[in-house]
């Protein structure tokens, strides 16, 4: 009962906790310029983040080895050292666009200024943070999440084609202009690097070690990965549904946090907004915390130095420096007033970019018997993220040519 | 969207000042690139045109702002914004 208590929870707070600022106002831009085009890139980034984050959570479990420390073993100490680098940069601009969502949606609630919340809202998670547990944040917040739902909700109560939902299941070869193919193969790329952000996978295998799971919750390794990210994935689809219903008919493409937040709750009334607000707001918290701490996990596993949100803050030094430099740092780049989705668009692009360099490590590492022993992937796995693999490459080279070329996705 | 939403009564205070204000913040940076832009030979009339438009649309929003709970005013609102998007439906296609 504790078993099954335990995997629901964690599935819940998979899915609670599965999109961020970059995939709620991505995916609705996406939906509002092309409909239901992307599911494809939905489809594809579901299944490439539950083989790697599953293989993430196998080699955290019965290597003892997060990410990083995997990165540093596969690449060497040069190339792994420019990837720490280039990862914690991501994360640093991650963390200060999300920073800039909550106080955005703070603003929205509570119509304090924005700059006063930007400082609370880093010193309060800062001390939550420092105050509580791995797990209670953890939960707390992908819980909350659940919140989203409404999202979903109002999307199936406007009634999707869901013809055109299925249809989008296959990729669009072409469009009716050169812009328009560029800007439809932006937004996948920027579809597929939203959902496979790799402080997802950072953050996920240091929790797998920070819960001190062993090679028997390797199921709920599994159970976590899949379920929760599939459902996850519904409300991405939601997203999109809600851009393809809500804005493509009145030639509407949403640049704001805001529009994209009230799309979710167009067919109810006040409470859903406040609900919809809700949702984003414990997503937007948990991906600042999760930016903030993956950037001081990295680092410590790099360096194979003491790490642990579960350990007295004084007992590990460089995490404790790390994940508060990576709130002030995020908070000093959010005052200076460039827009969050801006910053969004730059961690998204440039995430694709570094992309290889973390996922190339994992499959590595869990395709080695030596290190996994019986529990080493299986021939589908290695093929399944083989061309995972290859797609995320594939990406990574379009990713700033597109970028350019599309002036970062505008119509 | 926005404006009918607010007059069903399903934003709340806060929200709608608080997106009316963001949606005049991207409004006065769109104004800011169009002083900036040259005009293509022809395209003169075209660009004024668009300035003047994104003026009424701020002012427009701006109005909504102060009025949030009253239903005629908001309906004048409505019929303003729906006459400057076609203004700029029609310039655009001249472009």
């Amino acid at each position: 009962m504790k078993k099954v208590l335990g995997i629901t929870l964690g599935i819940m707070t998979a899915l609670g906790g599965f999109v961020d600022l970059g995939q709620i106002v991505f995916t609705t831009q996406a939906g509002a310029l092309f409909g239901y085009a992307h599911m494809w890139a939905i489809l594809v980034g579901t299944a490439g983040i539950i083989i790697y984050m599953e293989m993430c959570g196998r080699i955290a479990v019965v290597a003892g080895e997060p990410v990083f420390a995997a990165v540093r073993n596969r690449l060497g100490s040069n190339l792994g050292l420019a990837t720490l680098i280039a990862s914690n940069l991501l994360n640093l601009i991650t963390c200060a666009a999300e920073i800039g969502g909550v106080a955005i949606l703070l603003h929205l609630l509570t119509g304090w200024p924005e700059k006063v919340l930007l400082v609370a809202t880093t010193c309060t998670l800062g001390a939550i943070v420092f105050l509580f547990r791995f797990q209670w944040i953890e939960r707390t917040l992908g819980l909350s999440g659940l919140m989203m739902i409404v999202f979903a909700v109002s999307a199936v109560a406007l009634r999707p084609d869901w013809h055109g939902l299925a249809r989008g299941l296959l990729p669009a070869s072409t469009q009716s202009t050169t812009k328009l193919s560029l800007l439809y193969w932006y937004f996948a790329v920027g579809i597929f690097s939203a959902m496979l952000m790799e402080y997802e996978v950072h953050f996920y295998s240091s929790g797998a070690i920070e819960e001190d799971w062993t090679p028997k919750d390797l199921g709920e390794n599994f159970m976590v990965s899949s379920l929760g990210s599939v459902l996850g994935s519904l409300l991405t689809v939601a997203l999109l549904a809600l851009g393809a219903i809500l804005f493509v008919p009145r030639g509407i493409f949403p640049q704001l946090l805001s529009s994209a937040t009230f799309a979710g709750s167009v067919p109810f009334a006040q409470k859903a907004l406040v609900t919809a607000l809700g949702g984003c707001l414990a997503c937007i918290l948990g991906a600042v915390i999760e930016t903030a701490l993956s950037g001081a996990y990295n680092v410590c596993q790099f360096f194979n130095r003491g790490w642990g949100k579960n350990l007295p803050a004084k007992s590990v030094p460089l995490f404790t420096a790390t994940w508060v430099s990576m709130f002030l740092g995020a908070l000093i780049i959010a005052l200076t007033g460039v827009r969050p989705l801006q910053l969004v668009n730059i961690s998204i692009v440039f995430g694709m970019v570094v992309m290889p360099f973390t996922y190339y490590p994992i499959l590595r590492t869990a395709a080695d018997k030596n290190v996994m022993g019986k529990h080493v992937n299986s021939k589908v796995d290695n093929i399944l993220g083989g061309i995972v693999l290859v797609l995320v490459t594939l990406a990574a080279l379009a990713a700033i040519p597109l970028m350019m070329l599309t002036h970062s996705g505008k119509p | 969207m926005f404006v009918d939403y607010m007059r069903q009564g399903r934003a709340t205070r806060h929200f709608a000042d608080g997106h009316l204000e963001f949606l005049i913040r991207e409004l006065a940076d769109s104004a800011t690139k169009l002083r900036n832009v040259a005009p293509a030979p022809g395209g003169e009339e075209a660009l004024r045109t668009l300035r003047v438009q994104l003026a009424a649309l701020a002012e427009e929003l701006q109005n909504v702002r102060k009025m949030p709970d009253n239903q005629p005013a908001l309906a004048q609102a409505k019929a303003h914004l729906q006459q400057i998007q076609r203004v700029l439906e029609q310039t655009n296609s001249s472009l």
